[in-house]
């Protein structure tokens, strides 16, 4: 394959683009304190920041992967009177500030939310818990799922289900073993989206779960915290958070283009 | 042709935006920097507006936040023409980093108060109530002034308190309140009297009382030193002295 | 025995047909693209819901659309042979036969014994832990055909079998399916566009065209004695229309045709364009048929020329090479056409 060489400005304007993402990498990498780096990441804060960030990202994954299917399965197949409305309203955390986000989930889920006060009364606080930050996680974290999911399951070649069922296979059949192998890859890479996003998320957290060592503070709670007084360990554990979600995306790199 | 004319008029018309205009023209407006402790919101917002009828030529531009979190952004580098502290730890970072015109001053001093949903539901009457299993307690994080206060004056009371949230500047502590997402949090008296109606205050006694004192320094390099010394002067003046006693400040 | 009584409205298309076919034939559906072929077989599946109509397989009602009666595709003894084969890329060829066996109940091991006899008896057996996309064209039809089989339906469905296969391999495996279908004992539907294949499969002809049945019969019957143009273009006879009295027939058109005999009344005629003779004049001589026309299209087919002739009688004639240039042909002249009356075929229309 005889290889072309590419218009002088894209390379430019390309090689700009690079830069962009990663000068600020390279600034972080250049003030991290190695020496007293391993300290910094093994001492009991930056660990239980960790362990407690792995607990929440991967547990809003699973809520928005359970919840996430059926609805991207409406949005593509189900017509229904408003459903572009709907959707609209489902994706809006995609856009919306995540802290508005979190005020919108005080509102509704709050001690004195709308829905807050019914949760309060059968025993369910959802603020200042685990729970909550995952909830937190959840909301933002969602619409990335459900729109690769979905944009999945319009792209399938419908007919297979057809001759799933003219071979003797009832819906939900048809669903566990034609539908969910084929759409496979955009849920994987739905999922790594959403995880990844998961992992990333402050502003709704901290408005809606707060700030709490080991219950509800996550990693990039505990960066913005630790900044204030000691940057080193900011640095150090954002580099933790770089390296986890780089290593993710590098294996993930040829799946996520091959999920469309 | 008409693309050379284009470029050639953009270039005329930026170089013509970024040029300081001469001293030869209408007085121009200065922007000063003000970096403040976000216990100083309502504070400086009224002394920036008296500041300001006697003296047309400035516009201040204020950043509110936890003293802690400025002080880094000012030693790495932030534009700020003045920084005022919630406590002396924070500014002393700026004085270590060698970026203080001269000493600082203590222009107010707060005090701390228990601020609770409005007519107290829940009967807090001390700190050591905080401590009740019963109660959502916030308090600012240990990271932060008025958060390391707060821990002192429990400490003061012999109190084990368990907060539900750290929050990341005194006045997230006030907001919590406030919504009636949390029963009580530990801020300061000049917040409960923002808050006026949102919020009611139990005093705290005067031996478990943490006295924050409030320095302010203009910063190194400004590019408007005089008038920002100006406004650090006009806050010691009796005119401002009067304004922040209404908020609830004491005297330095 | 199956009795499909369809009629299905979707979107632009108007399909209402009544087809029958009984064990022991292959009835083929022939029609254009657009004529509703697949929109029957899938009506037929269960896949697409009749406006109106009843669908009987062996005395049980598949669908009623009167009596809201419709029983979905799984609960149907079906087989179907889809275009484009779908057979389901993430299992092996051996799995994709067994899907149907394990969707009705049959035990995993089962499945498989059964599907391993199946893929040995269409001989596709090398392939069976192969992935569908790693098969040829004539493999995935004989593998698509086993999946098909192997849960014994009553009622195959095949549509257009050969359709994704290039034509180098068609007729090799065009062969190989009449064998296999030759086999199975229920009742078998093709659908297809091309007629090569209907011809070459078929007991029995369907001729659809624009939602509605033409024309039925054996290949011989239909393609001899087209009622349709359709069907005529296929043969590549001429197909003209009329009212026929004593061997007179007075063509739609207005012209008129003397034949040497046939039935009076409402007829086709048919004449093989082989059968049109082209003359620079008026001929002299026996033929009654003779017609002034212009030459419109000159269509070079190795051997042959098709000339088309417009004018008072609008007529396909099929003439040599030499022919063409002795009369000087061109687009657009003028040439006299005519036709012996013995070589007009009359039949009822």
């Amino acid at each position: 394959m005889r290889s072309e060489r590419p218009p002088v400005l894209f390379v430019v304007l390309a090689a700009v683009g690079v830069a962009f993402f990663v000068l600020p990498l390279i600034g972080l990498l250049s003030r991290a304190p190695w020496e007293t780096a391993l300290g910094d990441l093994f001492s009991p804060e930056a660990l239980t920041a960790l362990r407690l960030s792995f607990v929440v990202s991967i547990a809003a994954t699973a809520l928005a992967v359970l919840l996430g299917i059926p609805l991207a399965w409406v949005y593509a197949r189900v017509p229904f009177r408003g459903r572009d409305v709907v959707r609209a309203l489902t994706t809006l955390p995609m856009i919306l500030p995540p802290v508005v986000g979190g005020v919108a989930l005080l509102f509704a889920f709050g001690r004195r939310g709308l829905f807050g006060q019914a949760l309060d009364a059968i025993g369910i606080h959802l603020p200042f818990t685990t729970a909550g930050a995952v909830l937190a996680a959840t909301f933002v974290a969602m619409p990335f799922f459900v729109l690769t999911v979905e944009a999945g399951l319009r792209s399938m070649d419908r007919r297979y289900e057809d001759a799933a069922r003219t071979l003797g296979a009832g819906r939900w059949l048809v669903f566990r073993r034609v539908t969910l192998p084929l759409i496979g890859p955009s849920i994987f890479a739905g999922a790594v989206l959403c995880w990844a996003r998961a992992l990333g998320e402050f502003g709704a957290t901290i408005t809606f779960a707060g700030n709490l060592p080991g219950t509800t503070q996550t990693l990039p709670l505990a960066v913005y915290i630790a900044l204030e007084t000691r940057p080193e360990v900011a640095i150090m554990l954002s580099l933790v958070l770089l390296a986890v979600s780089l290593v993710i995306l590098i294996a993930m790199r040829d799946r996520y283009l091959r999920a469309f | 042709m008409r693309a050379r004319l284009a470029i050639v008029t953009a270039a005329a018309l930026l170089i013509a935006a970024c040029a300081e205009p001469n001293a030869s023209g209408t007085p121009q407006i200065k922007d000063i920097n003000v970096f403040a402790a976000s216990s100083l919101t309502d504070a400086f917002t009224q002394a920036g507006d008296g500041f300001a009828k006697t003296n047309f030529r400035v516009r201040f531009v204020f950043n509110f936040g936890s003293s802690s979190t400025l002080a880094t952004q000012i030693t790495n580098g932030a534009p700020a023409d003045i920084f005022a502290s919630a406590d002396e730890t924070n500014m002393q970072k700026t004085v270590d980093a060698k970026l203080a015109d001269g000493t600082p001053t203590v222009f107010a001093t707060n005090r701390l108060a228990i601020a609770v949903a409005p007519g107290n539901p829940k009967k807090i009457r001390s700190l050591a109530d905080l401590a009740r299993t019963d109660l959502l307690l916030v308090l600012a994080a240990p990271t932060v002034p008025a958060g390391r206060y707060a821990l002192d004056a429990l400490s003061k009371a012999g109190v084990t308190a368990r907060p539900a949230s750290q929050e990341v500047d005194v006045r997230a502590v006030l907001n919590k309140v406030s919504l009636g997402e949390a029963d009580a949090g530990i801020v300061y008296v000049t917040d409960v009297k923002s808050a006026a109606g949102r919020v009611s205050g139990v005093d705290i006694p005067e031996e478990h009382q943490v006295l924050a004192r409030y320095p302010i320094a203009v910063v190194k390099g400004s590019k408007n030193a005089q008038l920002a010394h100006g406004f650090v002067d006009y806050l010691l003046s009796p005119a401002a002295q009067g304004m922040l006693a209404e908020l609830g400040f004491s005297k330095p | 025995m199956l009795t499909a009584q369809v009629a299905v409205r979707l979107g632009t298309l108007d399909l209402d047909v009544s087809i029958e076919a009984a064990p022991g034939e292959i009835v083929a559906v022939l029609g254009p693209n657009g004529a509703g072929k697949s929109t029957f077989l899938r009506a037929v599946a269960g896949l697409v819901p009749l406006t109106k109509g009843r669908v009987e397989l062996d005395d049980v009602v598949l669908e009623d659309a009167a009596r809201d009666i419709h029983l979905p595709p799984e609960r149907r003894p079906i087989g179907v042979v889809f275009q484009d084969y779908l057979l389901f890329p993430h299992l092996s060829v051996l799995e994709n036969v067994a899907f149907g066996l394990r969707a009705r109940g049959v035990a995993a091991r089962e499945a498989r014994v059964t599907a391993g006899s199946w893929l040995d008896r269409l001989g596709v057996a090398d392939y069976a832990q192969a992935r569908p996309p790693t098969l040829s064209g004539g493999q995935a039809q004989r593998v698509a055909l086993a999946r098909a089989l192997a849960t014994g339906p009553r009622l195959l469905l095949l549509d257009e079998p050969l359709a994704a296969l290039d034509a180098s391999s068609r007729g090799a495996v065009r062969r190989d399916l009449k064998r296999h279908l030759a086999s199975f004992a229920g009742i078998r539907i093709v659908i297809t566009h091309d007629p090569l294949e209907a011809v070459a499969l078929a007991d029995r002809l369907v001729i659809l065209e624009r939602g509605r049945v033409v024309q039925t019969g054996s290949p011989a019957e239909v393609t001899q004695r087209p009622r349709s143009r359709y069907v005529a273009d296929l043969v590549g006879v001429n197909l003209l229309r009329g009212t026929a009295s004593a061997g007179q027939v007075r063509l739609t058109g207005g012209a008129s045709l003397q034949s040497a005999d046939g039935p009076d009344g409402e007829v086709f005629a048919v004449i093989h364009p082989r059968a049109v003779a082209l003359h620079r004049v008026h001929p002299e001589g026996s033929p009654r048929n003779v017609w002034r026309g212009r030459a419109s299209a000159l269509d070079f087919q190795g051997d042959r020329v098709r000339v088309g002739v417009e004018g008072e009688m609008p007529i396909v004639a099929e003439v040599t090479p030499a022919a063409v240039r002795e009369l000087d042909l061109a687009e657009g002249g003028e040439v006299w056409v005519s036709v012996k009356a013995t070589e007009i075929t009359v039949y009822p229309a």
